[in-house]
């Protein structure tokens, strides 16, 4: 199981800067099925948020259940306004939808 | 009213008050002990004169550490105005709370029990307060732990809402509410709490995290608060005029976030990762600053603390490795060369490796020398 994973080729990469709090809510997202996996990358500076999907939605009530799986509590005042920036740097795939209520990101491949 | 204590006398036994109720307390005359305390924090509690002399001890683990006596008096006065023996679980007194003058206080907890960083929640930079205490649970859990072990946050919740644990409500919990009420009363300051439970092989604890959070992606309003809430002349106020450089230079673009990730490597004074750097260093050279504390004493005491002393500095310099030049020296050759230039868009981070070049082992003086630009 786990070799099949380092063989899929990941369809969306999100990036975001490295911070121990980034990896919990990488692993969060994980475990709430958002994602499939997350990577640090070489230098430890950043966070990748891997799909092996075509898609992936994330939305606000997402990015609150994010916070509370990771830390325990939903900073509501930091998150409601600006939460989407967060999934602006992507490294694989684009963005085909980007609003308060939800982002989604697709795979290249999906728009050949 | 606590009574005995004299109206002009009360800001100042207020201050004995919460530097004795932040350490390890008990009756009859309160002890401090924290391990490689900054030596500065002794010379402003001599300063208030709330200590005349100063003990050095090994540690029950590999540390030594400062320590000192309150007098009875100051104790008795002290414990007047708390419910309860102990810290945290003693409360202070209704009728002293309303009188504390939270802005000193704050101060001394941020000293004492504060960790100060910044933070990254996804793509927003936070400038983050926090504090933790250990609740021994007793009897509530039968975790056997061989190492270490902290559950999850989500784990430690499930527990708390299928009522396998409580946590109870610590002195702390009273305080940083009402000096978020009365001091940090403005709009980008938020406060959380969350908890986790940690075994060891001796004893589990409920693990209270009280977070003071500050969005600082793009404004400064709070950064220069930050500074306003350390004690003068510690590693701490060190620590948080960097950090508002820091977020300063990020701002106007000096900066990029891979530096803010370096200077936080630098400054970190976490144990278990080999970066306690610099703090050592400036411990190392405050020393000299409570050398009068030390030679109180009969011509043997102060023989038996000067031994323990020499000790004290050869641990820190040499048996741990925990120093400047070791960080350097760990550091891959394109950080070193970032960090030069850090050293000078950063003041308060050049006055730092300056500061340590003075005092710092003569190996690492050569090195950190070879850093900083002059």
């Amino acid at each position: 199981m786990k070799h099949s994973k380092h063989f899929k080729k990941p369809k969306i990469i999100i990036a975001w800067p490295y911070s121990e709090d980034n990896v919990k809510f990488a692993k969060a997202l994980m475990e709430l099925g958002i994602i499939d996996d997350y990577e640090l990358s070489k230098e430890q500076h950043e966070v990748y948020l891997i799909s092996y999907r075509n898609r992936v939605t994330i939305t606000l009530s997402d990015e609150e259940r994010m916070f509370n799986t990771a830390l325990g509590f939903i900073p509501k005042e930091f998150i409601k306004d600006a939460w989407f920036d967060s999934y602006i740097d992507i490294r694989q795939g684009r963005i085909v939808k980007y609003t308060k209520e939800e982002v989604i990101v697709e795979s290249s491949e999906k728009q050949r | 009213m606590v009574k005995g204590v004299s109206d002009s006398v009360r800001p100042k036994v207020l201050e004995a008050i919460l530097a004795t109720y932040l350490t390890d307390g008990h009756y009859n005359g309160i002890s401090i002990g924290v391990r490689n305390i900054d030596p500065i924090i002794f010379k402003h509690l001599a300063d208030l004169k709330l200590i005349k002399s100063i003990f050095i001890v090994k540690g029950t683990g590999d540390t030594w550490s400062f320590g000192s006596y309150f007098s009875k008096e100051l104790s008795d006065v002290a414990l007047n105005c708390l419910e309860g023996p102990r810290k945290p679980f003693a409360r202070i007194k209704n009728e002293i709370l309303k009188d504390i003058d939270y802005a000193t206080f704050f101060k001394w907890i941020v000293e004492y029990e504060g960790d100060i960083f910044i933070n990254r929640w996804t793509n927003r930079l936070l400038l983050v307060v926090s504090f933790t205490q250990y609740e021994p649970i007793l009897e509530s859990l039968n975790v056997n732990a061989v190492k270490r072990l902290k559950l999850s946050v989500k784990n430690t919740k499930e527990l708390m809402l299928n009522g396998v644990v409580t946590p109870t409500r610590l002195w702390l919990d009273d305080v940083i509410e009402e000096f978020m009420r009365q001091e940090l009363n403005i709009a980008p300051v938020k406060y959380y709490k969350y908890y986790q439970i940690e075994a060891t092989k001796s004893k589990v604890s409920f693990v209270h995290n009280y977070q003071i959070y500050t969005d600082v992606t793009t404004d400064n309003i709070a950064v220069e608060h930050l500074c306003s809430m350390t004690l003068e002349g510690t590693w701490k106020s060190i620590v948080a005029n960097i950090i508002c450089e820091t977020i300063q230079a990020y701002h106007k673009g000096y900066i990029n976030s891979k530096d803010i990730h370096l200077i936080k490597k630098v400054l970190s004074c976490n144990i278990e990762r080999p970066f306690k750097g610099p703090y050592n260093e400036y411990i190392m050279r405050n020393l000299p600053a409570i050398y009068p504390l030390i030679l109180n004493g009969t011509r043997l005491q102060v023989h038996k603390k000067l031994k323990k002393f020499e000790k004290l500095k050869e641990y820190l310099s040499i048996r741990r490795k925990k120093s400047l030049n070791y960080l350097l020296r760990s550091m891959p050759l394109d950080e070193v060369e970032r960090l030069r230039y850090l050293t000078l868009t950063i003041n308060s981070l050049g006055s730092l490796f300056r500061m340590l070049q003075e005092g710092s082992t003569p190996i690492g003086r050569i090195k950190v020398m070879g850093m900083v630009v002059k």
